[in-house]
């Protein structure tokens, strides 16, 4: 599991240090806090696996500049652009052993690495806040082959959700997400070539009729049918929220709790009320939940951090505050020549 | 009036122009029949109608709290008491001939539940409930004279933010 991050000079922090929970990692942000930043370099280095040192480095940098797509694909872009701001530098630390990284703001893929990570890493998902599966028809052979500017978590998740379905019945807990999520799409996926379906008792719907809330739950089912989501994984999920019904989402909530008693990290990005209160409702004492509020100071413009691990501690944070503000707005409404 | 008890709550209206404590059988007369909010309270341009709920009543046995919070999650609540207690109000007020308030200002529904758990987004959708049961809009295409204008439900930090100056609510018991 990923313990901690330290990193300094990084896109749109100066600093930033996090310590993270094996359970679920809640971060609640307003647009351009760095929400998305952080769990693609988390991604990027759970994804950058190789035999070397010196490949694994290689294959860091490359991660990253493909999942963050800088202008040329240029590694200095990412290092915060502020003044005396000349180098990123970067710890990691999984399992008690820490990964080292430093570029400069002029570095193409030039990265300082160190790894004392150990070899064994679970898989890292990445489920970006578009959905894919519906276009994913022709996408992977157009991405090998062409110079498209997408990022890459498109391509990575458009890949997982291919694997075949893992052999036999599933296990007891695996069968036990499956059915829930079968439930709440009210049906099954199949692939057919590069095409996707739902199979319901009214036949087979493509994904491209499909709701764009029910297939985010086709994915889910696909990633625990074919084995990337088991005990040691790592989930990461940008807006969970993005196309789906609010009535849905308490499901979505009770999957991911789910995942993460069966030993799934996770790490979510959000700016939705209902997705942070139904985190909070559901949560039992086995559950292992933080939340971590990125803030971006309004004197300083420097994006800062809190961690809690109850909801109400979070508060004020942004998402909270834009229902107060239209509340306000309310109260005032219904109070004119009262007050 | 202008300090009254609901429960464990003391309300001041002494900035009000006229308060009364309504529910109380003496002031009403008609309790076997039609329900009553707890106060009528006039300010110089509008009546309130306040109705208080304390789940949070520090002596409050949790059997019944678990009671208030369902009946509040399912709109029980609000369709057996809030709106009734409104409308009978409003009746009442209208038939009775020695009035406790100026019935041709507008009427304005306030709600407060002293329940921390409600954060403003479930004030909201409680307050849009209520203005769809009372209701405060007449049929589409109809003209319609609401007979309360609006409603608002609070918990006890958004009445302390947005009336605590006017009319200051404060827990006799912590």
């Amino acid at each position: 599991m990923l313990e901690k991050l330290t990193v300094r000079n990084f896109t749109a922090f100066t600093h930033l240090a996090l310590e993270f929970l094996p359970g679920a990692n809640v971060f609640i942000g307003a647009n351009a806090t760095g929400k998305t930043h952080v769990l693609k370099l988390l991604y990027a280095a759970l994804s950058s696996q190789a035999v070397t040192e010196r490949r694994e480095g290689e294959a860091f940098a490359r991660k990253l500049q493909n999942v963050f797509l800088p202008r040329e694909r240029h590694l200095g872009r990412l290092v915060h652009r502020v003044k005396g701001g000349e180098t990123c530098e970067g710890v990691i630390k999984r399992h008690g052993r820490d990964l080292t990284f430093s570029f400069s703001n002029r570095a193409v893929n030039e990265l300082e690495f160190r790894s004392r990570w150990p070899s064994e890493i679970g898989p890292a998902v990445y489920v970006p806040v578009k959905e894919m599966l519906a276009n994913a028809p022709g996408f992977r052979s157009l991405y090998q082959t062409r110079e498209i500017h997408f990022e890459e978590i498109y391509a990575d998740i458009i890949d997982k959700a291919y694997l075949p379905l893992l052999k036999g019945a599933p296990t007891q807990d695996r069968k036990l997400l499956l059915d829930m999520v079968q439930e709440a799409m009210e049906g099954r996926v199949v692939v057919k070539g590069e095409q996707f379906y739902l199979r319901n008792r009214q036949g087979e719907l493509e994904f491209t009729l499909l709701a764009e809330g029910h297939r985010k739950l086709a994915l889910l089912w696909l990633l625990i049918a074919n084995g990337t989501l088991l005990e040691g994984s790592t989930l990461f999920w940008d807006e969970p929220e993005a196309n789906l019904n609010p009535a849905l989402i308490s499901t979505l909530v009770a999957i991911l709790l789910q995942l993460q008693r069966q030993g799934v990290q996770l790490f979510v990005a959000t700016h939705s009320y209902v997705v942070l209160k139904e985190f909070e409702l559901q949560r039992t004492m086995d559950h292992a939940l933080r939340y971590i509020v990125l803030e971006r100071d309004s004197a300083t413009r420097e994006i800062t951090h809190r961690v809690a691990d109850a909801y109400l501690e979070t508060l004020p944070h942004g998402v909270a505050q834009a229902y107060e503000d239209i509340y306000d707005r309310e109260v005032q409404r219904t109070l004119e020549g009262v007050l | 009036m202008t300090v009254s008890v609901e429960g464990n709550l003391l309300f001041d209206f002494s900035s009000a122009v006229r308060s009364t404590k309504f529910d109380e059988e003496g002031a009403h007369g008609l309790t076997h029949c039609m329900k009553a909010v707890d106060f009528l309270v006039e300010t110089h341009d509008a009546v309130l109608l306040i109705e208080a709920k304390d789940p949070d009543h520090p002596l409050a046995q949790a059997r019944d709290v678990a009671v208030f919070a369902q009946e509040l999650q399912s709109s029980v609540l609000t369709a057996r008491e809030l709106v009734p207690k409104c409308r009978d109000t409003f009746i009442y007020e209208w038939c009775c001939q020695d009035r406790a308030v100026d019935i041709n200002k507008p009427w304005k529904y306030l709600v407060l539940i002293a329940l921390s758990a409600l954060r403003p987004p479930e004030l909201i959708v409680l307050s849009d409930g209520l203005r769809r049961s009372l209701p405060v809009a007449g049929p589409p295409g109809q003209r319609w004279q609401p007979f309360v204008q609006d409603c608002q439900v609070f918990n006890l930090q958004t009445w302390s933010k947005s009336l605590g100056a006017l009319f200051p609510v404060t827990r006799l018991q912590q």
